[in-house]
């Protein structure tokens, strides 16, 4: 049974000047319980809208998203977040809480977790992102983007999330905090409890990242399988025009 | 308190034309063309003016309560029609309006009547939910104007805190927070500088109909807390009511249109 799957789901927004505002258009996927997955495709794609499905940030317009095959809208919805992690592309620390109550606000939140140690759990947090319990005490303007995109994966880490969705996490960073963030997820991936969805455009990084990838163009998963052999051997033409660098923004 | 010694005959208002004259002499002599406004504007005040004073003639000279609360909940229906301009893309504005300068009439009189803070009659009841009314209609707006902005700016930290599991109270509890205390800090700093540069309304009208000036300070002080009570608790009624509606039930933030 597969962890987190998507059959034939379809997401449109209003029509607009600048197109007919589907965005997906019969996603069909599944991850398993403790995989990893890329998803690859240029800006515009709807990458990161199928990652906000996935965390029920919004429903789709048809199909149906289930979670160990169970469909998403029958579990609370609050549950299935804690249990669907979600790292959006820029860093989000909420303005007006500390770094520590950011750290700590899927804690905070949620009462019934009883945390125990709250210092313990906030060192271990830390540790896990390779930051330092000292930059608890910075503000949050002081850190630097890789900074407070380790402190935004510590925080979503905090619910013991079983799928971990990273939404072009690094797209922000310079390359040598995009590289920690990677060394970071690879980590993450080795664990083989976590089940995780990684987004990206950037071919370099998926190859890095390697294990299983999904191609996503205009809406459409076109391709799938081993990154390597999409990258090298693309079978489709849209993937092929994609990899080598002749498909426009949006796909 | 003793009657009215201000005595004052159609020849004195006839005469306040004057002052309204000045005013479209200078407009003319700087050839600025509002005069249209200053006149519908004039003509406007003293209309509505002359014929609350007919209603409110009526209501005390029947005084019975039911007229009374009558003309109370005219006055709120037409505070909400106004702050309902703020609460657009908001579902049944009108109704969160109603319930939001209800709530603040009701617990902000309700003290001041039901502890005899005030005698409970018709004279101090009408003017009273009327500056109460008043207020809070102003209040309310500035606060559900601000809470749409900020929930409209603040989109990326509310679906993050949603992302971890938040409820949508918790979510937007720094939207929620910044349009409470936008519309209270006017109050708030008001009161700080109350007296020191201009007389408050309610004093200068005891002051001109001839009570003794501590009198008049005595029922300020109580229509500025009167005040403060109604305010908060319009705001804090309206946004509990109005950042639900920015959610839809499964707990996901609505796309907010202009």
């Amino acid at each position: 049974m597969a962890k987190i799957e998507l059959r034939a789901v379809s997401y449109a927004v209003p029509p607009s000047a600048a197109g007919d505002g589907r965005i997906l258009r019969q996603v069909s996927l599944a991850v398993e319980a403790g995989q990893s997955l890329t998803i690859l495709g240029p800006s515009g794609s709807g990458k990161s809208t199928l990652l906000r499905l996935c965390n029920r940030l919004i429903d789709p317009g048809e199909g149906e998203l289930f979670f160990q095959g169970r469909p998403m809208f029958e579990l609370p919805v609050v549950e299935l977040r804690r249990k669907v992690g979600l790292v959006f592309q820029t860093p989000i620390l909420l303005k007006d809480l500390s770094l520590r109550d950011n750290l700590l606000f899927a804690v905070h939140c949620c009462r019934k977790d009883s945390p125990g140690d709250e210092e313990a759990l906030a060192k271990r947090l830390l540790d896990q992102v390779g930051l330092p319990v000292s930059i608890l005490g910075q503000r949050p303007e002081e850190l630097s983007v890789g900074q407070a995109q380790r402190l935004c994966l510590a925080r979503t880490l905090a619910t013991h999330p079983e799928v971990l969705l990273l939404d072009e996490p690094t797209s922000a960073l310079d390359p040598t905090a995009r590289l920690g963030i990677e060394r970071l997820v690879a980590a993450l991936r080795r664990d083989h409890t976590l089940t995780s969805i990684f987004v990206t455009h950037d071919l370099a990084q998926a190859r890095r990242l390697g294990g299983r990838a999904a191609v996503l163009v205009r809406g459409r998963i076109v391709e799938e399988g081993p990154v390597e052999a999409i990258l090298d051997h693309p079978a489709q033409e849209l993937t092929q025009r994609f990899v080598s660098g002749n498909l426009e923004e949006g796909g | 308190m003793p009657e009215t010694s201000l005595e004052l005959g159609n020849s004195s208002l006839a005469l306040s034309f004057l002052l309204v004259g000045s005013c479209l002499i200078l407009l003319w002599v700087e050839r600025l063309r509002i005069h249209g406004e200053v006149i519908v504007g004039t003509l406007r005040s003293f209309l509505q003016l002359i014929i609350l004073g007919y209603i409110i003639d009526f209501i005390f000279s029947v005084d019975q309560l039911p007229w009374m609360f009558v003309m109370i909940g005219a006055m709120v229906v037409v505070g909400a029609h106004t702050a309902r301009a703020r609460a657009r893309g908001l579902p049944r504005p009108w109704l969160l309006c109603i319930a939001s300068l209800s709530a603040a009439t009701l617990v902000s009189l309700g003290v001041i009547f039901l502890f005899g803070i005030v005698r409970f009659e018709g004279r101090y009841l009408i003017p009273l939910a009327g500056i109460v009314i008043g207020n809070a209609v102003r209040t309310l707006s500035i606060s559900l104007d601000r809470l749409r902005g900020e929930m409209k700016n603040r989109r990326a930290e509310v679906e993050a805190a949603l992302s971890l599991g938040a409820a949508p109270h918790l979510a937007a509890q720094p939207s929620r927070w910044a349009a409470i205390r936008a519309a209270l800090i006017p109050s708030i700093d008001g009161m700080k500088i109350i007296g020191l540069v201009q007389m408050p309304g309610a004093m200068l009208g005891m002051l001109m109909a001839g009570a003794p000036p501590l009198e008049a300070v005595k029922l300020q002080i109580i229509v500025i807390y009167l005040l403060l009570s109604s305010n908060t608790v319009a705001v804090v009624a309206g946004i509990e009511l109005a950042y639900r509606s920015y959610f839809t039930p499964a707990l996901q933030l609505k796309p907010i249109v202009d």
